[in-house]
């Protein structure tokens, strides 16, 4: 069934559909806080539920007119950003307060699990708005138009500021690889 | 064509190495929780369905009249009948009872929605016995739903001058195990209110060598603020 039909029916008070929505959900939000963190897994899950918390409290502002997408990771970058607020992540790229995980996974390989640790490592290096867009990119169905709806700025902003963080990592984790 | 521009080259480098770099895959701990809360949800929602605003609108009216009216009759009879003012004031201690204990038979109940509710039911009441906080700090300690603890948890910070409240909630974080949010918010709480019983308990909770990093952030700052 559509998303936005289905959202629309937990506005209107169908709210088992909500688990519909979860379920196709969950993986790309935890992957958004997953990476935003910057590995910070326990976190991240509580923050995917926090999200569909609010989307229950706040179902009867979904009206529809745009992709179910954009309005659930729009719910997500506000939970991200009270995270970072009450953690102090907008210090900067070096802020104390990101810890990149080092945490092995027993499901990973060793080449795997230095790659995560390696690029925690070099996200938690960009700037946080920027570690943001680079990973709302990567999100399937969002366009660059849903990405600065989501972080109120204009399309064209949004390409500029991809482009540049994703050289930026690039250049970040290639150095991390050679020490 | 080949694309020869290096930056185009970076660009596609950095998307590769996040695409190709795995996300780690959810716990099952997540779905419980998800689960639970929407149970809680829709069992709420049975229980009190929405109406639509225009509805709910006439329904405030409706009952602003109604009392209004009840307040004047009401206040005309008790002025002319003082005898009965002490049969009112015993009918509503009857209420008052029969719905602590309702609340408390609900807050044992196996659904996180009932028990949820129970807790608003005690938080609502007025000028609480030890009794309500003794089952609210139970619960806020031995409760397996997460969201149950944390409504516990909103529902005792309304009385933190109460010393029995005050003296459980510190004792609470050391039992906080297995839920940040949980532990998070009461380390917040005595990070305001300046609770300085809580450091012993903070501070051997921050030598716990598997400490997630930004609670550990945040205690260490509770810790040095209280100190």
């Amino acid at each position: 069934m559509d998303e936005i039909q289905l959202m629309i029916q937990v506005s209107q008070g169908d709210l088992a559909k909500l688990g519909i929505l979860y379920e196709r959900y969950k993986q790309s939000l935890f992957g958004y806080f997953y990476r935003v963190t910057c590995g910070d897994h326990a976190f991240s899950e509580d923050m995917v539920h926090q999200v569909f918390v609010r989307v229950l409290k706040y179902r009867s502002s979904f009206k529809g007119t745009g992709s179910f997408a954009k309005w659930v990771f729009h719910i997500a970058h506000h939970i991200a950003v009270d995270y970072s607020k009450s953690f102090r992540h907008y210090a900067g790229p070096d802020s104390l307060a990101i810890k990149p995980s080092g945490e092995p996974d027993p499901y990973k390989s060793l080449e795997q699990q230095e790659k995560i640790i390696l690029l925690n490592r070099a996200l938690s290096r960009l700037k946080e708005d920027d570690r943001e867009a680079v990973t709302l990119a990567k999100i399937q169905g969002l366009k660059y138009q849903d990405i600065a709806a989501i972080l109120d700025t204009t399309e064209g902003a949004v390409r500029v500021k991809i482009h540049r963080a994703l050289i930026e990592l690039k250049k970040i984790y290639s150095q991390l690889e050679s020490t | 064509m080949e694309n020869t521009d290096p930056k185009r080259k970076e660009i596609e480098e950095a998307e590769r190495l996040l695409d190709q770099t795995p996300i780690p895959e959810l716990t099952e701990s997540l779905d419980r929780k998800f689960y639970d809360f929407l149970d809680a949800a829709i069992t709420t929602r049975d229980q009190f369905p929405q109406r639509s605003r225009t509805a709910l609108y006439w329904y405030a009216v409706a009952a602003g009249i109604a009392l209004f009216v009840m307040g004047w009759l009401g206040g005309s009879v008790l002025s002319t009948r003082n005898k009965s003012s002490v049969e009112i004031t015993g009918l509503s201690g009857e209420v008052r009872d029969l719905r602590e204990s309702l609340a408390l038979t609900m807050i044992q109940q196996p659904l996180p929605g009932k028990r949820i509710q129970a807790i608003n039911m005690l938080a609502d009441m007025k000028n609480p016995d030890d009794k309500i906080y003794a089952t609210l700090l139970s619960t806020l300690n031995h409760d397996p739903n997460d969201n149950v603890r944390l409504v516990a948890l909103e529902a005792l910070a309304k009385h933190v001058e109460n010393d029995q409240v005050m003296a459980g909630m510190v004792e609470a974080i050391g039992q906080q195990q297995t839920s940040p949010v949980v532990l998070l918010r009461l380390t917040e709480l005595m990070a305001l209110l300046g609770e300085k019983r809580a450091l012993p308990v903070l501070k051997t909770i921050l030598e716990k060598p598997d400490l997630n990093y930004n609670i550990k952030t945040q205690i260490y700052e509770t810790v040095q603020g209280l100190s």
